[in-house]
């Protein structure tokens, strides 16, 4: 048999394999790490770890390279799983569940033909954060405008305001799941509005992102969820930070 | 030299195992054995005595880094290359300092592993003669 018609027939195989057999088998090693709980089980967190890094390879090789980029991230989380720390867990397992599932529609795409998968992860990125809304507190035009583009790219429904006591406004009479902000603001400073959301327990489910000069360490007093460096890199690292 | 050079494959994803047996067979070379994790590579090793042994890192039962230690303790001039992913650059160091000749990245297209087989065994060609001259 033709070599390249030997390798497509494997891939397909593979892409078999992952619908019918592993996709199952790693939703169910996740589930026995998430009702481990604290006790994390090495033994399955190791094979867990070496089966994802195996897709990955082998994903690569056939040509799948966005089911190479899904299992690189499954991995990314599953580290991050093993890490100490008071990240939510649960959230993760969730993230790492609908990323296995992301890979379903891949395999069956690839069964069905498609060899370009890029547009799974175009829409996973647009489907992150669907319904979410963000608030913007950003003066420049030129840097609010980038902002903008970056969180409606990850499905972000985006309300821009230009001064403090318009934020603060919309704080109260709205409803946010993320605030972004810079610290030079008309009115109110971007440290004293994410104060003002971490003191107040109506606000509690707002992450807050604040966009820090190299100036500028009032973040150390407001304590936001994320603070991001306002240089050249910010764009890429914000659209990192929400992914 | 003889005519052929003979390798041995030892990754534990089967569907891995089977491509780089068919790239290495594309090239003109012979798979003497696939092995499915580090206890069973170390076995084909000292009983085929193939002249290079691709060598996957993360395998059951022992890892990619033990095989390479155990094989280069029995033949220190063995041709070891090891198959990697771009996140393991670090442990690829490693092997390299343990006696490894050299690294194939695994998350790459087939032609992309082929040319970079082709030019670890180019590399290589001298002391695979030398290894084949040796009882």
């Amino acid at each position: 048999m033709d070599e390249a018609l030997l390798i497509e027939n494997l891939g397909i195989e593979f892409a078999h394999d992952l619908v019918d057999n592993r996709l199952t088998l790693f939703h169910n090693q996740l589930l026995a790490l998430e009702e481990g709980g604290d006790f994390f089980d090495a033994d399955i967190y190791e094979e867990t770890f070496r089966r994802f890094h195996g897709v990955k390879g082998t994903g690569g090789m056939y040509g799948m390279y966005c089911v190479s980029t899904v299992f690189h991230q499954l991995e990314n989380y599953l580290m991050l799983l093993n890490k100490s720390g008071a990240h939510d867990k649960s959230d993760v397992y969730l993230k790492m569940h609908n990323e296995l599932d992301l890979v379903d529609k891949m395999a069956r795409a690839w069964i069905d033909g498609e060899r370009d998968l890029r547009k799974f992860l175009i829409e996973r990125k647009s489907s992150a954060h669907s319904n979410e809304t963000a608030l913007i507190l950003e003066p420049l035009k030129s840097v609010s405008d980038q902002i903008i583009a970056v969180l409606q790219d990850n499905g972000y429904e985006t309300t821009l305001v230009n001064d403090g006591v318009k934020a603060m406004e919309c704080l109260v009479l709205g409803s946010f799941d993320l605030f972004v902000t810079s610290e030079q603001n008309r009115f109110i400073n971007g440290s004293e509005l994410i104060a003002f959301i971490k003191i107040n327990s109506r606000f509690s489910s707002i992450k807050t992102i604040y966009l820090s000069t190299e100036s500028n360490k009032k973040w150390a007093v407001c304590a936001p969820d994320i603070i991001i460096k306002k240089d050249s890199a910010l764009i890429s690292t914000l659209d990192r930070a929400i992914s | 030299m003889s005519d052929s050079i003979r390798f041995l494959i030892a990754d534990d994803e089967q569907h891995i195992r089977n491509l780089l047996a068919i790239m290495v067979n594309s090239i003109g070379y012979e798979v003497v054995g696939q092995a499915e994790d580090g206890q069973q590579a170390v076995d084909m090793y000292q009983s085929l005595k193939p002249d290079v042994l691709l060598l996957d890192i993360n395998m059951p039962s022992m890892s990619g880094v033990d095989v390479l230690q155990h094989v280069i303790t029995v033949n220190s001039s063995a041709v070891v290359i090891m198959l990697t992913s771009l996140n393991s650059l670090d442990v690829v160091r490693q092997c390299l300092g343990g006696g490894a000749k050299q690294y194939i990245l695994k998350d790459n297209s087939i032609d992309n592993m082929r040319e970079m087989l082709q030019e670890a065994i180019s590399k290589n060609i001298g002391l695979i003669a030398k290894n084949q001259m040796t009882p």
